[in-house]
């Protein structure tokens, strides 16, 4: 039952539907007013929009428009399933609107409501498409074949591929730019869903490639991306052409409607850069690179703007994963990363700590020279940096740093409070420590120490890890164990640490029994706090048995 | 069937026919979101297959998350197995979600064409502009993001391609306007 307001705002919202004059600003202003205020109320909206199927077929052209918008802003809300099934329905009432139109305008409209029902519905909506979008791309307008083209894109489904194929070919070889790159790019979609059916798939991207529009060449490097990260080994002629294409982009021969706050088609440059990461690395093209890399590392320096930084970043990973430590290349990039970390932007920061991560990988003694800045962003305000700050110094870890590391990472994770950081890093943590598993002692107070600083979102594999590495410990470092567990119980500490400290001293009690029983006396009082508070049974079951195994060792024990 | 039945049948998504654009494709975008400081989402695109209610779970998650973010801090931000590159113009959020192989400054660079070419076209844009002409807005965005990839259209192409059907819309809006009032005073 709608409330008084409801069915007034519902009446007024209608009568608005059905109305013809009126500036359209004003109309729609009010009209999304009325829908917010029944947004919370799916039985309001599913009458809402069955009312407008009802009106729709007797309605004029302008209304028509109305009700569409109204549609696409319902399918974007994710509604209920009533609601998406109404929704549904409206499908071959808008392709009908799409068949009748006379307008470009009417035909976008009609296909933006469609590609909103099918993206929230997809249902029957994509095969009674198909029709409509084959007559529109086949169609002798520019402007028409790459809007079905658009459509084209979000309906291609696996079982669609082969009727949608032959068509969108035949537009690679348009005399238009703008409908050769859509359909490179439709074509690209097709082959990510299903690469069997597209038999010419690679001589239509060599064609495209040398295409002489920028625009073509562009939407290219997407589906050279993919082909080369599929098998590199068959495309070894690719990074010599991509090379000369980048040689071409860095002087600036492209028109300069392509060019960014200086910079030559930026994304075009980043492209190029990235699948030659995916390249076999050959000596031959390998050597031809440095020159076509200064040039762009020189033309980007000056630059403040973001875009520069952008194509500097890709500069120095390439770098880093071509070229030796030795090479001048390098020393280049290591002049550039400079500018990154003392940028007072925390975006070039975080950029620049990500890229100094990969860095160390390569040569840990590349980041003495900025030790400054790394201290810096370990006390950083923004837990971005200090979370780029903790992987790499992940990376600095050696046999004789390890230990101050560790513990500064621990004090850095005990300031981290958003839970799937903290666990994915405490088990990071765990995993770096193990690689020290020489030194037991240190590894398992180590971990306890994670497991301390993680507090409540500490990952399982830590706590697994303490007991399978006790399990292994000699009968001293047992004893010595069980004294340190006596001095965490002191402290606060997580809910998942009583309950490996629990079960450490359940299986391993060889203490004298004044200290067991003070720690028995803390376990039992924790176990009070649980059932009390602890809404997961089983945790605290699981905790509650630990401790009565505990209890029952110890009294064997006595006797 | 009850309607709680109902309910729980339908949460249970079914797979999509558009199954090919799994998370696991390699596609530079997955989601592009905007929003207003008080979290209400006006534009959104999804450029891989996701059934309704995660679209609303990651939404109403990335909104809380983003909106917590300081002025002067960082843009991006690791969220799940995205990375999250955020901006903030005026009273909208653009917030776009990218592989972890992705360069965040080159998508912090599409975000700001985006909002570059909505300034253009509607001279001195505001969110009022987005939340009346979303379907503009939309059309927009088709032009140079489409599957997920970055299109090099020329700076001029995207603002003609909408400016030509929006000429065309105005001619017929008024056309229809004084067909209606002659149908009234019975002179058409």
């Amino acid at each position: 039952m709608m409330s008084g307001i409801m069915n007034k705002t519902f009446n007024y919202a209608v009568d608005m539907l059905r109305s013809t004059y009126g500036a359209e600003s004003v109309d729609m202003k009010t009209l999304f007013q009325a829908l917010s205020t029944f947004e919370e109320n799916d039985e309001v909206i599913l009458k809402f929009l069955k009312h407008i199927k009802t009106l729709f077929d007797g309605s004029s052209l302008h209304q028509k428009r109305k009700f569409l918008t109204v549609v696409i802003f319902c399918s974007q809300q994710c509604f209920g399933s009533d609601i998406k099934l109404c929704l549904g329905g409206f499908g071959p009432v808008v392709i009908t609107y799409i068949e009748r139109s006379k307008t470009i305008w009417d035909k976008k409209l009609g296909y933006l409501t469609l590609t909103s029902l099918i993206e929230s519905n997809s249902g029957e909506i994509i095969y009674l498409a198909v029709n409509t979008t084959l007559k529109d791309i086949s169609s002798k307008h520019s402007v028409l074949i790459t809007m079905a083209l658009d459509v084209a894109c979000h309906l291609t489904s696996v079982d669609l591929v082969p009727v949608l194929l032959p068509v969108v070919e035949k537009r690679l070889t348009h005399s238009e730019a703008s409908v050769r790159s859509k359909a490179l790019i439709t074509l690209h979609s097709m082959y990510r869903l299903a690469p069997e059916f597209l038999l010419n798939y690679h001589n239509h991207i060599k064609v495209a490639l040398s295409d002489r529009n920028p625009e073509v060449m562009a939407a290219s490097l997407a589906c050279v991306h993919d082909v080369v990260k599929k098998d590199p080994s068959s495309h070894s002629n690719i990074p010599k052409k991509l090379i000369f294409i980048l040689e071409q982009v860095v002087q600036g021969n492209l028109p300069i409607a392509f060019s960014r706050h200086g910079i030559s088609a930026p994304n075009v440059q980043i492209q190029i850069l990235k699948i030659l990461h995916c390249c076999e690395i050959d000596e031959k093209w390998k050597a031809s690179l440095p020159n076509v890399l200064s040039e762009m590392m020189n033309r980007c320096q000056n630059n403040k703007n973001n875009v520069a930084f952008a194509v500097l970043y890709e500069c120095i990973h390439t770098v880093v994963r071509l070229y030796k430590p030795s090479h001048d290349m390098f020393k280049s990039a290591l002049h550039i990363l400079r500018k990154f970390l003392s940028s007072n932007q925390a975006n070039h920061l975080a950029a620049g700590l990500e890229l100094l991560t990969l860095v160390t990988n390569i040569d840990i003694s590349c980041c003495f020279q900025f030790q400054n800045i790394i201290m810096k962003s370990m006390e950083h305000p923004d837990e971005t940096i200090k979370k780029q700050t903790l992987i790499l110094l992940q990376a600095l870890i050696t046999n004789e740093n390890y230990k101050v590391i560790c513990s500064h990472m621990i004090r850095q994770l005990d300031r981290f409070e958003k839970p799937f950081f903290v666990k994915s890093f405490s088990e990071k943590l765990a995993i770096v420590a193990e690689k020290f598993v020489h030194d037991q002692g240190w590894l398992i107070s180590t971990l306890h120490s994670i497991m301390r600083a993680a507090r409540e979102n500490v990952s399982p594999y830590v706590s697994n890890r303490i007991l399978t590495y006790f399990s292994k410990a000699s009968s001293t470092d047992v004893s010595a164990e069980l004294k340190q567990c006596h001095q965490l119980l002191i402290g606060e500490l997580s809910f998942h640490h009583y309950k490996v400290i629990a079960n450490i001293i359940g299986k391993y009690c060889t203490l004298e029994e004044n200290s067991l029983e003070s720690l028995i006396d803390v376990l039992i009082k924790q176990a009070h706090l649980q059932l009390k508070t602890t809404v997961n049974m089983s945790l605290s079951s699981r905790y509650c048995c630990s401790l009565i195994s505990s209890v029952s060792c110890w009294s064997l024990c006595r006797t | 069937m009850s309607h709680k039945l109902r309910q729980i049948i339908s949460s249970v998504q079914p797979e999509g026919i558009n199954q090919g654009w799994s998370r696991k494709s390699c596609k530079m975008m997955k989601f592009m979101l905007l929003f207003s400081r008080q979290g209400k989402v006006r534009l959104q695109k999804w450029f891989y297959a996701v059934g309704d209610k995660e679209r609303k779970k990651i939404t109403r998650e990335l909104v809380s998350i983003v909106l917590l973010r300081k002025p002067k801090m960082c843009n991006f931000l690791d969220w799940k197995d995205f990375k999250i590159v955020y901006k903030r113009y005026a009273s909208l959020f653009f917030c776009c979600a990218v592989e972890d192989s992705d360069n965040e400054l080159l998508t912090l660079e599409v975000i700001h064409r985006y909002v570059e070419i909505l300034d253009k076209y509607f001279g001195s844009v505001c969110e009022l502009d987005i939340i009346f002409n979303f379907e503009k807005a939309y059309f927009i965005l088709d032009e140079f993001l489409l599957a997920g990839e970055i299109q090099e259209p020329s700076k001029n192409r995207v603002l003609r391609a909408v400016e030509n059907a929006d000429a065309l819309q105005e001619e017929n809006q008024e056309a229809e306007a004084t067909r209606s009032i002659l149908e009234e005073f019975g002179l058409s």
